[in-house]
């Protein structure tokens, strides 16, 4: 929420003595943890691709938050994405995304230090393209976590299906 | 007009022109005017020439502001969208942008649903609706975004094994090497 810039004026002087910034910035997501599967990563902005798709971190141990979407506690659908593996081979932040199971916890930590906790509700796999289920819920403060699924297409260069943890 | 001829009032010319040769024109006084006090009595000249006052109707009683019900992208530059329940209106007013707070663009539409077309491409769309009469827009539902990106393709896939590459490679730079 931003708050008008408050201005003091020395009114007697006629001159401005002194000004106060009064802005708050909104809080922004800055980690993620979730403890079933030993991921505390830090949290990038992500936007949209020049081919349309979601944008996703510039490394494989980040995760990269959808910042054109609701912010993590917001009434809206937060989207969150991580890859499962690097470019180099090693094992990515979200390679373990799977396992979660429904009741687990998810922590989004803002930048302000405070912890939203998110409870993850369903699993579900997507095929490439638009979902529109993962950004646009408005039912609830959703925190939606996105990764890779299925099999390697060396041709296209990537994988067949895309793995959607949903919590709220 | 003839010449010499005497007009009481006024003269005016549908095609061509009034000439005067030698007319007489007199400007009869008008009449008293009815008084305006009578109930019943005809309305005073003055009020007939004011305008008409319109007044714009409210948005009706128990009309809300719909929410949005289904939406979907329909490919990379338009995103459809449907919204309810029915409050006694089926006018609305859907306000869009790429951005939460910045919803720069609007469409009137009657009935439940549209479609959302020329939009930049590929780009999230924030919406939201109200109910709207003739003349006013009434209170907006929060935004929406409803034409989120595809998913993002988040993995670099298996390394490829290059090692009997390598391999063949040394054996044959060796081969090379003696000769």
């Amino acid at each position: 929420m931003a708050f008008p810039l408050l201005t003091l004026v020395n009114f007697t002087q006629g001159i401005e003595e002194k000004t106060v910034s009064q802005r708050q910035d909104p809080e922004l997501p800055v980690r993620l943890l979730i403890p079933a599967i030993n991921v505390n990563a830090r949290i990038q902005d992500v936007g949209v691709a020049l081919n349309g798709e979601m944008e996703v971190p510039n490394n494989a141990i980040d995760v990269g938050w959808f910042k054109i979407g609701s912010r993590p506690g917001e009434v809206g659908s937060a989207v969150v994405a991580g890859h499962i593996d690097g470019e180099s081979g090693e094992v990515g932040v979200f390679a373990n995304l799977y396992k979660l199971k429904e009741g687990d916890l998810l922590y989004i930590e803002d930048d302000k230090g405070t912890s939203i906790t998110f409870v993850v509700r369903k699993k579900l796999i997507f095929d490439p393209g638009y979902a529109d289920e993962v950004f646009s819920r408005n039912d609830g403060a959703h925190l939606n976590l996105i990764t890779c699924d299925g099999l390697w297409d060396g041709v296209k260069k990537s994988y067949s299906k895309r793995l959607v943890v949903f919590s709220a | 007009m003839n010449s010499g001829a005497i007009l009481k009032g006024r003269a005016m010319v549908q095609t061509g022109a009034v000439t005067l040769d030698g007319n007489t024109i007199t400007a009869p006084t008008c009449a008293a005017s009815p008084s305006s006090s009578s109930p019943n009595g005809p309305s005073t000249l003055a009020s007939l020439a004011t305008a008409p006052q319109y007044t714009c109707p409210t948005i009706g009683i128990g009309i809300i502001a719909p929410i949005i019900i289904e939406s979907r992208r329909v490919d990379a530059d338009s995103v459809f969208v449907s919204w309810g329940p029915y409050s006694g209106t089926d006018k609305f007013n859907v306000r869009y942008g790429m951005s939460k707070d910045k919803l720069l663009y609007n469409v009137d539409v009657t009935g439940f649903s549209t479609t959302i077309n020329a939009l930049p491409s590929n780009q999230p769309i924030w919406v939201q609706i109200a109910a709207r009469n003739e003349c006013q827009i009434g209170t907006y539902e929060a935004s929406r975004l409803v034409g989120g990106p595809s998913l993002p393709s988040a993995g670099f896939g298996p390394r490829e094994n290059k090692a009997p590459w390598y391999f063949l490679v040394s054996i044959f730079n060796r081969f090379l090497s003696r000769r």
